[in-house]
């Protein structure tokens, strides 16, 4: 019975996820779904009567939490807390606003409802980074979870036109008919479905791409928030970037003519304001606003000026949360917002000013690691792939001049993709355990027809890509349009932050340093190798095949071992490996293949041994 | 803002970018101080 509960918590999380996302906050009065939103996100005092300072969304998710924390002991081996990378600066994060919150209180006249307030989102962030090394463990959780993006992205977007259709004499002005965050969870899902296109994903997943990049794509436009274009700009920004490193061949083949179409829009719609212009008012209203741009131009450069006033009345410790800003200079009336005097539009730099520079340094080394560890990760498949293209241009049938027979067999069984035909009777799991002999296949080379460790087709390295993306997005969105401080953006962004820090383990590699040291990553649910895990253990291979340094020693760049070398290798070769348990795993499962396949086991030993530094390769 | 994204844009380069087996870790936290220090004595680029 208990056994189950993990998967009940997982399902309650995953409702509760999508709930938040597809369900505005703070929709308008005349929408009945908005009012539905409302209900879900806002505290339960505002609507039942009781004083209970806890909305239904922050209940769920406490909920999956507790359900997690139930899990009895069969449970507790196979769904352990994953720390990730990031678990040290999110605690300093954690740190600098408990700081914060105490300095606002102690300075005087803080308000410590009002501070918890504030930093609601960032709590929400922080939960929302710990469910994921709850919940999250192997490729299955990872597509639920993208699945789960993209229906509230769908629902959202739906409501919003249908709004936009039902409502449109109700509607008074575009930036209160839409909540401010729809834009950013309509961009994430929109990074996604591109990345899921680029970078491989479900077949189902691809296809419902083309369902809702045009409706989200058509949401943005009707919504008309500046901010939704120039967020999605800057992510797609970083998306090429990754593009050019993973695969430049598509690059070079894509990006120049899509940018020469984006000049051509631009100077074609640079004074349009109807709907199709709206992409180039975000950028042409930094130059020339109109009447309505230049008011919230001005809004936003007032409260800056405040703002800079309000740090440097405390630059190191900030004023604390809680605690009100001085108007300076001051502000249009907004007192029908009740965090007027509290919160301001720009969220950067309202975390130095209530946090002060230990809040900010704290906030933005946890960006720049996550932004960091999150490349650093996509960048280790890339370095997989190179490895196998390497490998498979080595050993082809044309081009290994210098490869014996045995070894050129041996090698076609190695680098072969790992497939067979999907059945419904045959799991995956078992498919991974006994079929897993090819190497490493590129995420976008994969298909749903067949399982294998190696073959199948998931979104992790797609999702793992925007995680990265929505970094900068995130900040550039935070800069004008209260990012920080609204509990779905918080949500997204903290799942993302969770991601990246259970990079490595959801696509089954470890960083350089650990396979250096021959350490072997357990995987968190203990079912055996994650799909694209036997990328890593392809240069193991290499060395025992090739008779190289064993992952327990240390490798030898750009060196070329001596004809002794060689033969204690290969005499290394035909022993047990002792140094690794899935060394002699992987060593029996390519045996036993070859043995299927009417060979004999090979005898290793080349005349000429490859390079421990693999060249800049990849599979486009 | 410009600095910032410049910020968090080298970051995500030098994760690319960096040798494999290098540890550059240390030069998230070195840029992030650089950055801080930078706004510090020069708030008009906030």
């Amino acid at each position: 019975m208990r056994v189950r509960i993990v998967k009940v918590a997982r399902r309650v999380l995953m409702v509760t996820i999508c709930l938040a996302l597809m369900f505005e906050a703070d929709g308008p009065d005349f929408d009945p779904w908005a009012q539905l939103g409302w209900r879900f996100q806002a505290d339960l005092s505002g609507w039942i009567g009781v004083h209970i300072i806890f909305s239904l969304f922050e209940i769920c998710l406490v909920a999956a939490i507790v359900l997690w924390f139930l899990r009895d002991q069969k449970a507790k081996r196979t769904s352990r807390f994953q720390r990730g990378i990031l678990l040290t600066p999110v605690l300093v994060f954690a740190g600098a606003l408990a700081f914060g919150i105490a300095n606002g209180l102690f300075r005087g006249g803080g308000n410590l409802t009002i501070a918890l307030w504030e930093v609601r989102g960032f709590l929400i962030l922080i939960a929302a980074y710990m469910v994921v090394g709850m919940f999250i463990h192997t490729d299955e959780h990872v597509n639920q979870l993208v699945w789960v993006i993209f229906i509230a992205a769908t629902v959202l977007a739906g409501e919003n036109i249908l709004r936009w259709l039902i409502f449109k004499d109700a509607i008074l002005s575009d930036d209160t008919a839409y909540d401010h965050t729809d834009s950013i969870i309509l961009v994430c899902a929109m990074l996604i479905g591109i990345s899921v296109l680029t970078y491989g994903g479900t077949r189902a997943q691809r296809r419902y791409m083309w369902l809702l990049l045009p409706l989200c794509s058509f949401c943005l436009l009707i919504m008309k928030r500046r901010a939704a274009f120039p967020v999605l700009a800057i992510g797609l920004v970083v998306l090429v970037i990754f593009l050019l490193r993973l695969r430049p061949r598509i690059f070079w083949r894509v990006v120049p003519p899509i940018a020469v179409v984006t000049a051509a829009y631009l100077a074609i719609f640079w004074n349009n304001s109807g709907t199709l212009g709206q992409p180039a008012r975000a950028i042409s209203s930094q130059f020339n606003p109109d009447p309505r741009d230049f008011a919230s131009n001005l809004y936003r450069m007032i409260e800056k000026a405040d703002i800079l006033a309000n740090i440097q009345q405390a630059p190191i410790t900030g004023l604390g949360f809680g605690q009100q800003f001085a108007m300076v200079y001051p502000l249009p009336n907004l007192s029908f917002w009740p965090f007027w005097h509290y919160t301001t539009h720009n969220a950067i730099l309202w975390v130095w000013m209530k946090g002060g520079v230990i809040g900010f340094l704290a906030f933005f080394w946890l960006l720049g690691c996550a932004a960091f560890y999150g490349a650093r990760v996509v960048e280790t498949q890339r370095e997989e792939w190179a490895l196998v293209a390497f490998l498979r241009k080595r050993f082809s049938r044309r081009g290994s001049r210098h490869a014996n027979g045995d070894a050129r067999q041996y090698a076609h069984l190695m680098l072969r993709p790992a497939t067979r035909d999907s059945k419904k009777s045959v799991t995956r799991k078992r498919a991974a355990a006994s079929q897993a002999v090819g190497l490493n296949v590129p995420a976008w080379e994969r298909s749903d027809d067949k399982t294998s460790a190696t073959a199948y087709r998931s979104g992790t390295l797609a999702i793992l890509v925007v995680a990265v993306c929505m970094i900068p997005v995130q900040v550039m969105f935070s800069y004008v349009d209260l990012g920080l401080t609204s509990e779905r953006t918080m949500l997204l962004f903290g799942l993302m932050l969770g991601l990246i820090g259970r990079g490595y383990m959801l696509l089954g590699v470890q960083p350089a340093e650990e396979r250096q040291r021959g350490e072997w990553r357990q995987t968190g649910n203990g079912t055996g190798p994650a799909p694209s895990q036997a990328g890593g253990e392809t240069k193991e291979l290499v060395r025992l095949l090739t008779g190289g340094p064993t992952s327990g020693e240390e490798a030898q760049p750009q060196s070329r071992p001596s004809a002794g070398q060689a033969r204690r290798a290969a005499t290394r070769q035909t022993q047990p490996a002792s140094t690794s348990s899935r060394g002699s795993k992987w060593q029996s499962a390519v045996r036993s293949s070859a043995e299927s396949s009417g060979d004999d086991t090979p005898t290793v030993g080349y005349d000429e041994l490859l390079p421990w530094e693999i060249p800049g390769k990849t599979l486009d | 803002m410009n600095y910032m994204l410049l910020f968090l844009f080298a970051c995500i380069i030098l994760g690319l970018w960096s040798p494999t087996k290098a540890k550059r870790g240390w030069i998230v936290a070195v840029l992030v101080v650089l950055l801080v220090a930078f706004l510090f004595v020069s708030p008009s680029h906030m």
